[in-house]
């Protein structure tokens, strides 16, 4: 088995998952009765979500996408409208809005086949300002600037017999978690699998990818359209946790904050994403004394991370584990 | 049936103004070493471009195994049976060894959809059919203990051994390498020219261009003379060496060439 | 008819003053690319902070506003010593594009949110000396245009002269070709290259100083005009500044006739739209040379 696999930890995979599970069950009760820090913990798990699927794009297949914020903002309206403007069923929606989504990205992944580097950053980013545009001003669909108020939760389920509201901060947390467990096996088996060797070619050598027989044009669109879906899946459970939705929280800085996650978390790698949501999620919040400080923290944490310690703080937990341990590591 | 692989009629690589390749006609018989020998700015990495479908031409047309490939891409040619390794070494280097040549497995995984999502049966049956011809193509170019170091940390000459195995992963039927002896000392050469026949005799045809006259002379079966873009001389090792107008064509060019 | 003839030329004029102002960020920026194939995201902050540098210049020092200009150019200058001191140069050699731009991205979002911090997010009210307007017919212009455009145009023409005409600026052209024959010729290309962004980073502090009155002047002030700068970049050509200096005035001219007829709302739109189709059709610009795919 490749490397990656060899690398992770000697405990068997449904070992972690079952501390996960444990652990999601067990968070909400620590942090007590306070409805911020409840909302919080969504939060987190929502960029979760953006986080990995940007990984898949950035960093399994190497293309520079800024824009990744018009997909969340697609899955979001998308989901939104059509529950309000055509009556659909919330679950039926959230499916819709992130094929839809995945569509969008897919129409990216056009210019992903065209440009590469930096004309492909600016190009989606250029993507994520029109989106953003396109939500402020189509006035009849998205109410502009003032954004769409009152949006009701997920309807209730039965589950076992029992009716399981989701107005209910700790169900939300409980059903997000859900779905981004879900999206992590999905994507942690599609990188163990041969689809990730060949994104990683794609990310290495497009030239020397195409000689092994590697549709590069095909695999940017499969990496931009399932990224973009899972972040219109995302998108989804956004509005009703919010319960007012308004252009503003799709701009294109918003990006750069699910930028500054895949990088300071760990660049390339499954557990990345995850540590660097979590911990750029929570700490503006730990440090709510200095005032607004979330972006500045981002733009901090990304700087330095960049420049002194590009694989994220699961280079730094590699080299700490390699230090300790004295047997000298073949590869990585 | 032809008994030629590849056929080229024709062939033409204009850039703007220049020229690369004017009118270039080409067949390589199956299970042969051919090798495109030219001083330098003749054309022959360009028509090596062209033969893989790294280039598009400008004019001509190129026939794989009786079929028109000329539209058709680099990756798309592989499916067919074409592989190439190329001049500047561009090996996966942030992988290991093993996974370069496991990325060459490409268009060979037979895993049904759902098992990429939920691996299966099939999905470890593959992962380990790959591994293991991996390392066996890593044995045959004598890299197998290197298997898991990461690939950028071998010496250049291993590096061009690693670049052929990943290439053969692909399991071609022609396979193309754009100067395999550049930057190689004598022994690595020898090892290089080892391999080459080796292949030959496991039924792969193989077009070369090279510089190295040694590594030319002892196993090209045919040789392909260019100079200018355009087709100068062919034929056999023997009959180079001692033709003028090859010699006057390399007059000025520093090239060592070897008798056998 | 004369009514249509002056608004066609008013909304030339306003162009063509918003097209100079772009032309000095955007020339900047595809400076810095050609020399280095780098772009710094947060030369757009640097507009931002020559604004501020030039307005704090003339309210608490009591400065003139020309010579608060010439303040901003200056502080522009040092940013983007500091830049390319801390980002550029270090990892200058490992061929690597991401990871510059992304520490450039990072430090754009610092600036920004640091300014937040620093400054406020009122917006300061920066009134310039002169607010004067000058009435030709039913066209009307301020002086503050007028200073603009004569600014811009002679910053405009000296770094023209200076890349054609001196040998520095031949030397930097000659790197901006092709890297390694200039370092084999003895151009010592890091003094070259910090020159360029210093350069290039003093030119947009001085934008700032000139857009400070006329944008909202807030630390976000730049980000309004940074991927606006790219998208001017990109359809005149990365590294080309003859196709800058007419996309600039392009887009000015668009901006200015968008407004006129659809509303201010959807210059954003029809900015960034044509972009996207100028990456779709014509990637490297209008006129920009192309370069080969070496394999």
């Amino acid at each position: 088995m490749s490397n990656q696999a060899s690398q992770k930890s000697s405990l068997p995979r449904w070992v972690w998952f079952a501390l996960v599970f444990a652990a999601i069950a067990v968070i909400p009760m620590l942090v007590g009765g306070s409805a911020y820090w409840k909302s919080i913990l969504i939060s987190v798990v929502l960029n979760i979500m953006l986080a990995m699927s940007l990984n898949l794009i950035l960093g399994y297949t190497g293309q520079l996408h800024l824009g990744h914020s018009g997909f969340f903002g697609v899955g979001a309206y998308a989901t939104t409208l059509l529950i309000q403007k055509a009556g659909f069923n919330f679950w039926i929606a959230m499916v819709a809005s992130s094929m839809m989504a995945g569509v969008i990205g897919i129409l990216l992944a056009f210019f992903a086949t065209r440009l590469k580097g930096h004309y492909l950053a600016i190009a989606s980013m250029a993507f994520a300002v029109i989106l953003h545009q396109i939500l402020l001003n189509w006035d009849s669909m998205t109410s502009g600037p003032l954004g769409i108020y009152g949006i009701a939760p997920p309807p209730a389920m039965t589950i076992f017999g029992k009716l399981i509201k989701f107005n209910n901060q700790v169900n939300l947390f409980y059903l997000v978690s859900i779905f981004a467990v879900l999206v992590y096996i999905f994507l942690d088996n599609i990188l163990r699998s041969p689809i990730g060797e060949t994104l990683r070619a794609v990310r290495e050598d497009e030239v020397s990818a195409a000689s092994l027989g590697i549709n590069t044009k095909l695999w940017k669109i499969f990496s931009f359209g399932v990224g973009a879906a899972i972040a219109g899946l995302a998108g989804s459970f956004y509005p009703s946790f919010v319960g007012t939705l308004v252009p503003d929280s799709f701009a294109v800085v918003e990006s750069f904050t699910y930028l500054a996650m895949v990088i300071v978390g760990g660049m390339g790698t499954m557990i990345g994403p995850v540590i660097g949501a979590i911990v750029l999620t929570l700490l503006p919040e730990v440090l709510r004394d200095i005032g607004d400080a979330r972006l500045l923290v981002y733009g901090i944490t990304l700087t330095l991370v960049i420049l002194f310690m590009p694989g994220g703080i699961v280079q730094g937990f590699k080299s700490l584990i390699n230090k300790k341990t004295s047997t000298t590591s073949s590869s990585n | 049936m032809s008994n030629n692989i590849l056929e080229v009629k024709g062939l033409c690589k204009y850039f703007g103004g220049v020229k690369a390749v004017d009118g270039i006609d080409l067949q390589i018989p199956k299970n042969t070493i051919q090798a495109i020998i030219g001083p330098n700015g003749a054309g022959k990495s360009t028509t090596l471009n062209l033969l893989s479908g790294t280039y598009f031409p400008t004019h001509g047309s190129i026939q794989f195994e009786g079929k028109d490939v000329t539209s058709l891409s680099l990756h798309q040619r592989v499916h067919l049976g074409v592989a190439r390794t190329f001049q500047k070494i561009r090996l996966f280097k942030q992988l290991s060894v093993l996974d370069n040549v496991i990325a060459g497995f490409h268009i060979h995984h037979h895993i049904p959809l759902w098992e990429y999502i939920i691996p299966g049966k099939a999905f470890k049956k593959d992962r380990l059919d790959c591994q293991q011809e991996a390392l066996d193509l890593l044995k045959f170019v004598g890299l197998e203990h290197r298997a898991y170091d990461r690939a950028g940390s071998l010496a250049y000459g291993q590096q061009r051994l690693l670049e052929i195995a990943r290439a053969l992963a692909t399991r071609p039927k022609l396979f193309m390498l754009d100067e395999p002896a550049a930057g190689l000392n004598d022994t690595e050469v020898q090892f290089l020219m080892d391999r080459l026949i080796s292949l030959k005799n496991k039924g792969i045809t193989i077009v070369v261009v090279e510089h190295n006259m040694k590594l030319v002379m002892n196993v090209a079966d045919q040789i392909f003379v260019m100079d200018h873009g355009e087709y100068l001389f062919d034929g056999k090792p023997s009959e180079i060496q001692s033709n003028p107008k090859v010699i006057a064509a390399y007059l000025g060019a520093e090239i060592e060439v070897a008798h056998e | 008819m004369v009514d249509i003839v002056s608004l066609i030329i008013q909304q030339s004029i306003n162009g063509i003053v918003m097209g100079c102002l772009y032309v000095m960020v955007a020339l900047g920026l595809t400076l810095i690319y050609g020399v280095m194939n780098q772009i710094n995201f947060a030369h757009a902050d640097f507009v931002t902070l020559g604004a501020f540098a030039s307005y704090f210049f003339v309210k608490w020092m009591g400065g003139g506003y020309l010579i608060s200009i010439l303040v901003a150019f200056l502080a522009g200058g040092v940013l983007g010593y500091i830049i390319n001191l801390t980002i550029f140069a270090p990892l200058r050699d490992r061929g690597d594009e991401l990871r510059p731009l992304i520490a450039t991205i990072g430090a754009s979002i610092l600036l920004e949110n640091g300014s937040l911090l620093f400054f406020g997010p009122v917006p300061y009210q920066y009134d310039t000396p002169y607010a004067d307007a000058i009435r030709i017919g039913k066209i009307f212009f301020t002086e503050q245009s007028l200073l603009v455009v004569l600014v811009a145009s002679a910053a405009i023409a000296a770094l023209y002269a200076f890349m054609k005409f001196t040998f520095t600026g031949k030397a930097l052209r000659a790197i901006s070709q092709d890297r390694e024959t200039a370092g084999l010729m003895g151009i010592n290309q890091a003094f070259l290259i910090m020159l360029t962004i210093v350069i290039a980073s003093a030119m947009a502090g001085m934008a700032g100083a000139m857009l400070g009155p006329i944008l909202v002047l807030t630390p976000f002030a730049g980000a309004s005009v940074v991927v606006k700068a790219f998208a001017i970049v990109i359809i005149g050509g990365f590294g080309n500044m003859e196709g800058t200096i007419i996309a600039g005035l392009l887009v000015g001219l668009i901006e200015a006739f968008t407004t006129q007829y659809l509303g201010s709302g959807v210059i954003d739109l029809v900015v960034f739209g044509l972009l996207l189709v100028m990456l779709l059709v014509r990637p490297t610009g209008l006129i920009a040379e192309k370069k080969e795919e070496n394999v």
